[in-house]
């Protein structure tokens, strides 16, 4: 079956939002293009997995609550590619797996997008969202009440470590307060439920 | 092509606008509209109970699309009806759904006996709190302040400026739960409570994006206009 091939534009100027759309459709017919100003709107497209291609000018994350980690977690972060139309510190572009900038001619772009079509659809990476065991053993002192200081001292590692510990830990599991993080602890068996008062 | 509803406009029907966008309801019962609006028209309705056309076209576009862009120029009154709207969400949120929320979530820890949905209820318990602390701190301080302001009798001692940086991020724990809840959580038996919970925790998430909205990105910048006028 041919399915039309999906695509989700993230741009607030109607002038290469129009562009763009103008040079995929130029060089395929089937394509649904949905189009928005904010990366609000994006993340509530909902099946996040069915896009091919999500095309963003990173400028919509500067007056966004939504971090770019988030966003790759929401998206298959292999089809995100930016929209670079300003001036943008280049190696911000690492965080996509290709850049279309605005000084780029019809061909590069048409072999960029092309490439994209060609690409066969990546699976989702779900395993990504496991903890390491690291993760866990911080996870668990946290748990009973440890703060970041103690965990350091506990694990012999810097109390930066701990904390760059904690936002992973927090990026895979999709919840951020301590609270939230203890609840998930218990739920699994991390902690002895003994040691509480609830 | 596009993901934008078609903006509603002051020549609408009120009752085709409801029956394709029932959320408003919800909107015309803060503003104090009754409902058998027969044939009236927003613009009328609004003119009936002496609201501005421009406010309520702006929340109810707000409701129906959150990047809706809207005016920035309210006049004294209409900052006045944006703050009644606002305390009116307030008391729903405080009346309705949260004392809803609690019970069933309270029913779900008992019928579960287990300690992590304990945690659970002791978590929304807590978080309720908060908010609620946040919309007394707003009925108490911030919109009082507001209102004299706009009586052009304010103190210099307080402003919106505050205000805004103690708007805390409420949204963040809300999406904690909801995460718990669908992704993390076991759940034994009584898939009723749990999806009821969810559903209703999904709406108040979506209500508060957009009274946020409006305290942050309308009544803020319209009262920071006001106290420079006023400074000046």
């Amino acid at each position: 079956m041919n399915k039309p091939c999906k695509i989700l534009i993230i741009e607030p100027s109607v002038i290469i939002r129009e562009g763009i759309i103008a040079i995929i459709e130029n060089i395929k017919d089937q394509t649904e293009l949905l189009h928005v100003e904010t990366v609000e709107e994006a993340l509530k497209t909902g099946q996040p997995e069915l896009f091919k291609m999500v095309l963003v000018n990173p400028i919509t994350f500067s007056n966004s609550k939504v971090t770019l980690s988030k966003f790759q977690l929401f998206f298959n972060q292999q089809n995100i590619i930016g929209l670079i139309s300003n001036h943008y510190d280049r190696n911000l572009h690492k965080n996509f797996t290709d850049n279309i900038f605005i000084t780029d001619s019809f061909d590069t772009i048409s072999n960029i997008l092309a490439k994209h079509f060609a690409s066969a659809p990546q699976p989702l990476n779900d395993n990504d969202s496991a903890l390491s065991e690291r993760e866990i053993d911080v996870l668990k002192l946290l748990a009973i009440g440890k703060a970041n200081k103690e965990i350091a001292e506990e694990l012999f590692i810097s109390i930066h470590t701990v904390i760059s510990h904690r936002k992973n830990i927090s990026n895979k599991l999709g919840v951020k307060s301590t609270a939230a993080l203890v609840i998930y602890a218990v739920a699994n068996g991390l902690v002895d439920v003994d040691g509480f008062s609830i | 092509m596009s993901l934008k509803h078609e903006k509603i406009g002051y020549g609408i029907k009120v009752s085709k606008l409801l029956f394709t966008y029932p959320q408003l309801i919800l909107v015309l019962e803060r503003f104090g509209i009754k409902l058998g609006v027969h044939e009236k028209t927003v613009e009328e309705l609004c003119a009936e109970y002496q609201i501005s056309t421009k406010v309520f076209l702006m929340v109810a576009n707000l409701n129906i699309d959150s990047s809706y862009n809207y005016q920035l120029e309210f006049d004294v009154n209409e900052v006045k009806q944006i703050v009644q709207y606002l305390m009116q969400s307030h008391t729903y949120y405080a009346d309705e759904v949260f004392p809803e929320i609690i019970q069933n979530i309270h029913l779900m820890s008992e019928d579960s006996q287990k300690p992590e949905m304990q945690l659970v209820e002791r978590f929304f318990n807590e978080y309720k709190n908060e908010v609620d602390q946040h919309f007394d701190y707003e009925n108490n301080t911030v919109f009082p302040y507001i209102l004299n302001l706009l009586e052009a009798s304010a103190k210099n001692n307080y402003s919106v400026i505050d205000y805004r940086e103690h708007h805390d991020d409420i949204q963040e724990k809300l999406d904690d739960v909801k995460r718990l809840l669908i992704e993390h959580l076991p759940q034994k038996s009584n898939s009723k409570l749990r999806r009821k919970i969810l559903f209703a925790l999904f709406d108040l998430d979506a209500d508060l994006q957009i009274h946020s909205k409006i305290e942050n990105e309308i009544l803020i910048p319209q009262v920071e206009q006001l106290e420079k006028q006023n400074l000046a």
